[in-house]
């Protein structure tokens, strides 16, 4: 298993989803997985203690020495499934890909022109070089037969879940009540549109007096915080009613979604949209946006909208108002254990242990 | 109701323990018999799951036992919600089910808390597993220095403290001269910066904090 998306420091989505991979493979005794990141094999111990910290530090400092040691060699004969894009193709007898989504292809005007390039130049050949493909929604299985000509046969659905500490779940459910917020949880990029919220102050500014805006998750690109406060800025919000938290730990961001009187989600595109996910196992709802992916992922919590059509959205956000007020309290620490059983993140392994069993 | 849907938690048995109800919460230490993983409680009442934690906080009590150096810490909320369901309540191992703990509920608090800022939220969020002072952190620092030398020990302390990697320049300088006593020379030099005193809540993270750099080992002792 090729687990390069693991060597940043902090994990967030795609990351986060290949940890659990990986950790379901290392603990799978019916399988004898072995990992590397690009050519160098990760040996378990390194792999468990990158699980352990959630960061790809260790990885970073122990992986040079490792491959001028020689590091092992994944032997050609193996089935290989390349978790976030290939640094290899066609070099091993079965090779599989997760594909999250086509979106620096479908919809480039989000993403930055080197970024573009690379997934431009690497796509085709990934696709073309595959055995099989495991696509995180229907939406991008969709999208890849439609652009790529995949057939049937070769795409399956592996489904994302989420990994919740009961610890975290616990420690957030006995905080005392917490001031009204909404949440807006992902990375500072255009492609979230996150700008649809402060543009929504225009036309309702009292929603900054019943609400504080809270705009969760790291800086990312396009200088997107900087267009936020300004669009906030020229919706004459004060700046204390709007806070970017940056990047936020699993447990910071547990009691965060927990406590928000409801979640909102404007994404253009999502290859899955696991925040959806999460606020819905926490008893929140989602205003979600209904492009891609997204009314797949928790369509029961989530009060869809057109991302490109202001009235809808606050259509959507009045009807969130109103059902939070009626909503019950909180759920019980039960409910909620449940609940994240339910979703648990270790759902998205067995097509993939499948796969690399049959031979 | 037992532990089934709390799997994967990452704790190991207890076998020494001292829980008592105090200001309305369950406080004290739990320490398992060795190893690097911290040990789990769960607060039950009519059988329900109130409340499920970690021992991973700094007990002084632990301490002066020669228990993990005193990172076996304790605190289990929610006793207003056991109030709600019982007259008794219990507290159990996480990864045995052993009962640790069957004791009377107290009366409830009543106290109404001023809703938290979302600010007030978070920094709730990121205390668990923090110590008290930044001279908590020093056996640490010192064996990281002796296990793993000068750069490392100086990362760590930047980690730990700062959340960020140490500044090149100051490793330089202190590799071509190091300060006699360095690890409290590092963890005092960034404890008393600026970038350190601004930071939310001055937090210092203990040995199970994520944020937590140093070498872990000793704990384990």
């Amino acid at each position: 298993m090729e687990i390069g998306a693991l060597i940043g420091e902090a994990w967030t989505g795609i990351p986060n989803v290949v940890a659990i991979l990986a950790e379901a493979a290392l603990h799978d005794p019916a399988i004898d997985w072995a990992f590397m990141i690009d050519t160098i094999m990760v040996p378990p111990p390194l792999l468990e203690r990158m699980l352990a910290d959630r960061s790809g530090a260790a990885a970073v400092a122990a992986l040079p020495a490792q491959a001028w040691a020689g590091g092992g060699v994944v032997a050609r004969a193996a089935s290989v499934v390349f978790t976030h894009g290939k640094p290899q193709r066609g070099r091993f007898a079965r090779e599989a890909i997760v594909l999250y989504d086509l979106s620096p292809l479908l919809t480039p005007q989000f993403h930055e022109a080197a970024g573009i390039r690379h997934f431009a130049d690497h796509i085709r050949g990934d696709i073309e070089t595959s055995d099989h493909i495991f696509c995180i929604s229907r939406a991008t299985a969709g999208d890849v037969a439609a652009y790529f000509g995949v057939p049937p046969d070769r795409l399956s659905l592996i489904l994302p879940g989420v990994r919740f500490d009961p610890a975290d779940l616990s420690a957030a459910r006995l905080l005392p009540p917490v001031e009204p917020y909404v949440a807006i949880i992902g990375t500072l990029e255009p492609r979230k549109n996150g700008r649809l919220m402060l543009d929504h102050l225009v036309r309702d500014p009292d929603f900054a007096a019943r609400y504080r805006l809270v705009f969760a998750g790291r800086d990312g690109w396009l200088n997107e915080k900087a267009r936020l406060l300004d669009a906030a800025a020229a919706a004459g919000v004060a700046t204390d009613r709007i806070l970017f938290t940056g990047f936020l730990t699993e447990r910071e961001k547990t009691a965060l979604l927990m406590h928000a009187a409801f979640c909102v989600y404007p994404s253009f595109f999502e290859g899955y949209g696991l925040p959806v996910l999460e606020a819905a196992v926490l008893g929140r709802l989602t205003v979600c946006s209904n492009s891609s992916s997204l009314p797949e992922v928790a369509p029961a919590t989530s009060l869809l909208f057109d991302p490109l059509d202001p009235d809808d959205f606050a259509r959507a956000l009045a009807e969130a108002e109103w059902r939070t007020a009626e909503a019950p309290l909180a759920p019980a620490l039960c409910h909620l254990l449940e609940q994240a059983a339910t979703a648990d993140a270790a759902r998205a392994y067995p097509p993939i242990a499948r796969w690399a069993a049959a031979q | 109701m037992g532990g089934g849907t709390v799997s994967r938690f990452g704790t190991a048995p207890v076998v020494v323990h001292d829980l008592a109800v105090l200001d309305n919460r369950i406080v004290g230490h739990a320490a398992p018999a060795g190893g690097p993983l911290p040990c789990g409680l769960r607060l039950e009442a009519d059988g329900a799951i109130i409340a499920i934690t970690r021992a991973t906080g700094f007990s002084p009590d632990a301490a002066a036992r020669g228990l993990r150096r005193g990172w076996c810490g304790v605190t289990l909320e929610g006793l207003d919600v056991a109030a709600a369901l019982a007259d008794s309540m219990q507290v159990y191992c996480v990864t045995s089910d052993r009962l640790l703990l069957e004791t009377a509920v107290p009366a409830p608090s009543f106290v109404s808390d001023a809703p938290l800022t979302v600010e007030g939220l978070l920094d709730a969020m990121r205390r668990e597993g923090c110590g008290i002072t930044p001279a908590s952190l020093l056996p640490f620092a010192q064996a990281t220095l002796r296990r793993q030398g000068l750069h490392a020990m100086l990362d760590a302390t930047y980690r730990t403290l700062l959340g960020r990697a140490a500044d090149a320049d100051v490793v330089a300088a202190w590799q071509a001269d190091p300060p006699p006593e360095a690890a409290q020379a590092a963890i005092a030099m960034i404890a008393g910066s600026i970038e350190f005193r601004d930071r939310p809540g001055h937090m210092v993270p203990g040995p199970f904090h994520p944020q937590f750099a140093y070498d872990r080992g000793l704990i384990d002792d």
